[in-house]
């Protein structure tokens, strides 16, 4: 199958005052057309700005992308100059982010800023704009679009707002959707339209989708490929179904052992011990080392690499994946 | 309260090490000891000496820079001097000339600079310390405590300064000391709103409630919890100021509301020096101002660099 | 609208009475009468005159309240210094100047012509300026063009403007002789004599408003909102025009609109420089020449124009900012 996006080692670090933070420390991951990719991992661990490093829309005094490919439908897009990756943005990948209360735009009105997605890489006029805005607005489950249309942003809560973000992601129908948290700050009942909302238009599209996500009930219900990430690093990737019931990594293994259904009554709740460490000062060799149950000496000096285990499964653990068959980016 | 304190120096040594990075700060800086230490051989007295029975204070600065004074004008560096078109002969080299007094001019510029620092400095330390009282009060107790206080800023600020400053004048007499006064109890509105601003905004964090809980008393709060977080803006505010004051006692000086004659100042250098240019006398104006721009641009550069250095939002990396 | 701008005019009114009450404090409790009159009947008067001049100027009263019999042997305890005063000035029946002996009115009626000449010309092409090259620099921000022009707007506005003005007026006028030193003449002859302390006001604050018009907008640059139009792949200029420029009015109509009443109140030292004859220079003369009436009045009016200009700038942002209604 065709592959929409591809990441090769790619490092971006942020340059600041305390030091160099290496918020994606060689991280390649490939996502094939019409498949969901679920990114996860605890807050800090690099999956947002992975998603900000596709769009290059990396904040760029302190921070920068230092290293790495990033193919995005056969164009290689960290060479290009900024005038070209407009044309990307909007067109070949579109972005969900996570803070809705501040990505809109405070003094526009919602159907502004939505027709402002549809047309930007378009020749549709204004009336037709504004009916696709109205009908993507009803899709993610907007009541009473045709109001909310020329109401302000202030005027929505932050429910509503992050399903302005979604449709007006998902309207510009790109090739690639790069979502980041797009249901946290939603009910139960509203995530399950959005989820199945993303899986129609994959099915319509092709779309690829880059899902980040901390809800692993989420990945289990839409993702076919999972990555988990931690400290900067893919600790291990796979098909959905064979992380779920054969994980790999004691991180991983740390995640599922955590969610409370897991637990019995009675018992205290299983947490992973220890805190994750500042992007400024990574523990040496395996990043987790410090809080694995399982960690030999070796673990200690020198950093695991990611290595298939099985067919499309990858893990990066010296005592679970002794090193064989080296995955080669 | 350990934990603030080393907190608090932590970020002191990140903002260190971000000024450092800018390089006209670290210029600007430099230029700024450099006319502190001026200021500071000019604050220090040597032990009195009586010339012709009229005793007077002479400073460090006194013993190195004094020259001899001429009959009237001469340009820099020139070896005579023209007195009522009449040449006469200079006593010794002056740098940059003299003014109408025969005064060397070097020498007054040099004098200008503790009147500078005295006038940059003081008024912000005078108003920083109303802003703070009524600032924290205001924004910690709220009510009628916080509208009386913003009721006198309200009419305090619907005042037109040069009115206030002139009016205190006449209360007191010219002088500097009594001008840095005045300016401080004329322009702490500013600060007093930001303090109050940032206690509204500190005093309902978690940590107040902890240390509420934890039985500290009110004073305590405001002042060992609840100021330390606001000290960022005062210590922006104190140095962006400092320009600004050092510029307006120029003009002040120059509408005669500012320090009294005789008193060393740029201000006064310009003053009297604006008749000159006509005559093609420019040194004495000259050396005034470029003096007083050095000094404004150090501070503009390094004050610049130190509220990007101390600005909250930046520091989470 | 109206009912906002009323009810606002009167939560203003304790205001102004503050103001007119520390201006009255200020300038009758620190001066007795008597010195006051000495000071305006110049050389040595009698006794006899200063008692004369005390009494026409209503000085002899007390200063609150009245509790003597007037002369129609009733009590007028409202017939004191303070009420009186601030009868005249709340209800705009302005005194007399001591030192020029016409009503203020007059003067201001007067003044104000020469004084605006100059502010709104310099208001106007200062705004026509600096806001382009501040979104100029906006567009190019962190390039080497961008941080030069941070520095040069740095170094201008270390210059004071005593410097400006001075060297200004030296160098194009007595000099090179492009412009007439000093003067003024009503009408349309005015120009000349207003063309270069204009151009003076702009070049001096061209420093501090081009950093201030170019901090406000990458303050606005870094928002949220900016990102997601970027991903949608919105162009810079866009970007720049329309969602930001939008979101930095804010700000600017903060500065400028509370700045348009003060129009009125001209330049001091512009028109003390270039002798034109406006309310700068009617309330410089009333400072040297202790003229309380004419200060009285002035302050008065100053305040006015704050609130006023307050109360602008809030309705102003009403225009721009949707959040923002006539609560």
């Amino acid at each position: 199958m065709e592959e929409i996006l591809k990441i090769e080692n790619l490092k971006t670090y942020f340059f600041t005052g305390e030091g160099v933070g290496k918020a994606v420390d060689g991280v390649s991951v490939a996502i094939e057309k019409n498949k969901i990719l679920g990114l996860v991992g605890e807050s800090g661990c690099g999956k947002s700005v992975t998603a900000l490093s596709i769009m290059r829309l990396i904040p760029s005094p302190p921070g920068r992308i230092v290293g790495g490919k990033i193919t995005l439908s056969g164009t290689e897009i960290l060479s290009l100059p900024e005038i070209e990756m407009r044309d990307i943005r909007g067109k070949l990948a579109s972005m969900i982010f996570q803070e809705p209360m501040t990505s809109l735009n405070p003094v526009f009105t919602i159907g502004t800023q939505v027709m402002e997605a549809v047309r930007t890489h378009t020749e549709i006029g204004q009336s037709k704009a504004r009916e696709i805005a109205m009908e993507y607005l009803a899709k993610v489950g907007i009541p009473a679009p045709r109001e909310r249309m020329s109401q302000y942003p202030y005027q929505l809560s932050g429910g509503m707002k992050q399903r302005v973000m979604i449709a007006m992601a998902l309207c510009l129908k790109t090739a690639l959707l790069n979502a980041d948290e797009p249901t946290t700050a939603l009910d139960v009942t509203i995530q399950a339209g959005i989820l199945r909302l993303i899986k129609d238009l994959q099915a319509e599209s092709g779309m690829a989708v880059l899902l980040i996500t901390h809800d692993l009930g989420v990945v289990a219900e839409m993702a076919d490929e999972v990555a988990v990430m931690y400290a900067a690093k893919v600790v291990e990737s796979g098909p959905c179904e064979t992380i779920f019931s054969s994980f790999c990594h004691p991180y991983t293994e740390g995640l599922f052992k955590s969610l409370p259904g897991r637990t019995e009554r009675g018992h205290k709740l299983y947490t992973i011990a220890g805190l994750v460490p500042s992007a400024l000062r990574f523990p040496p060799g395996c990043r987790f080392h410090p809080r694995c149950p399982l960690a030999i000496e070796k673990c200690r000096i020198d950093e695991p690499p990611l290595v298939r285990i099985a067919a499309g499964h990858r893990c990066a653990c010296w005592v679970r994946a002794g090193g064989i068959d080296r995955y080669d980016a | 309260m350990n934990k603030e304190r080393t907190l608090a120096e932590s970020h002191l040594k990140i903002a260190v090490k971000r000024i450092k990075k800018d390089r006209l700060a670290v210029a600007g800086f430099c230029v700024i000891c450099l006319f502190a230490l001026i200021a500071i051989l000019d604050s220090v007295p040597l032990p009195r000496r009586d010339v012709g029975g009229v005793k007077w204070t002479r400073t460090v600065l006194d013993s190195l820079f004094q020259k001899e004074v001429e009959k009237s004008y001469s340009p820099p560096l020139a070896t005579s001097g023209v007195l009522n078109r009449k040449e006469f002969q200079l006593r010794s080299r002056h740098l940059l000339g003299t003014n109408n007094l025969g005064e060397d001019v070097l020498y007054n510029a040099l004098k200008g600079v503790r009147t500078a620092f005295i006038i940059g400095i003081v008024p912000s330390v005078i108003a920083a310390f109303f802003a703070i009282i009524f600032g924290l009060l205001a924004g910690y107790y709220g009510g009628w405590i916080d509208d009386t206080i913003q009721y006198i800023y309200q009419v305090l600020s619907s005042i037109p300064g040069i009115l206030l400053l002139i009016a205190m004048l006449m209360v007191m007499e010219r002088g500097l000391w009594q001008l840095c006064v005045a300016l401080g109890i004329t322009s702490w509105v500013g600060l007093c709103r930001l303090i109050r601003g940032e206690t509204l905004k500190v005093k309902n964090m978690e940590y107040v409630e902890a240390a509420r809980a934890l039985g500290a008393n009110d004073l305590r709060l405001l002042f060992r919890h609840i100021l330390p977080n606001v000290m960022y803006l005062i210590i922006i505010e104190m140095t962006l100021d400092f320009s600004s004051l050092v510029m307006s006692e120029t003009v002040l000086t120059y509408i005669n509301v500012g320090v009294e004659p005789g008193t060393g100042s740029w201000g006064q250098m310009i003053m009297t020096a604006d008749r000159e240019l006509p005559n093609g006398i420019w040194w004495n104006l000259t050396a005034a101002s470029v003096f007083l721009f050095l000094l404004v641009l150090a501070f503009n550069l390094f004050a610049d660099a130190l509220r990007d250095a101390l600005d909250p939002r930046l520091r989470e990396a | 609208m109206l009912n906002y701008i009323i009810r606002r005019v009167l939560l203003a009114i304790p205001t102004v009475i503050g103001v007119c009450l520390v201006t009255f404090l200020l300038f009758n409790v620190f001066a007795s009468p008597e010195a006051v009159a000495r000071r305006q009947l110049g050389k040595n008067p009698t006794l006899a005159q200063v008692k004369t001049w005390v009494t026409v100027h209503g000085m002899d009263k007390p200063m609150f309240f009245n509790l003597n019999p007037g002369k129609d042997g009733r009590l007028h305890p409202f017939d004191s210094r303070f009420w009186n005063q601030m009868a005249e000035l709340l209800l705009f029946r302005f005194p007399k100047s001591d030192y020029l002996h016409e009503k203020v009115s007059d003067l201001l009626k007067q003044k104000i012509g020469p004084s605006l000449t100059i502010t709104i010309p310099a208001f106007l092409l200062s705004i026509l300026i600096t806001l382009p090259i501040a979104l100029i620099s906006a567009y190019y921000r962190g390039t080497y063009l961008d941080r030069f022009a941070l520095l040069i707007c740095v170094v201008l506005m270390s210059i004071v403007i005593l410097n400006y003005i001075i060297f200004g007026q030296y160098l194009l006028a007595v000099v090179f002789k492009y412009f007439p030193i000093y003067g003024y003449e009503f009408g349309l002859g005015a120009w000349k004599f207003v063309l270069l302390p204009v151009i003076l006001a702009v070049a001096a604050g061209l420093g501090g408003g081009v950093r201030f018009y170019r901090t406000v907008m990458l303050n606005e640059v870094r928002a949220d909102y900016v990102r997601t139009a970027m991903a949608k792949g919105v162009s810079e200029e866009r970007i720049l025009f329309k969602h930001v420029l939008k979101n930095a009015m804010i700000p600017i109509l903060t500065v400028t609109v509370l700045s348009i009443p003060f129009l009125i109140t001209g330049s001091l030292l512009l028109e003390i420089y270039f002798g034109i004859p406006g309310m700068g220079n009617l309330m410089i003369n009333a400072i040297n020449n202790a003229d309380y009436p004419v200060i009285r009045t002035l302050v008065y009016i100053y305040s006015l124009l704050y609130i006023g200009g307050s109360i602008l700038t809030d309705i102003s942002y009403t225009l721009v900012d949707p959040r923002v209604a006539f609560e």
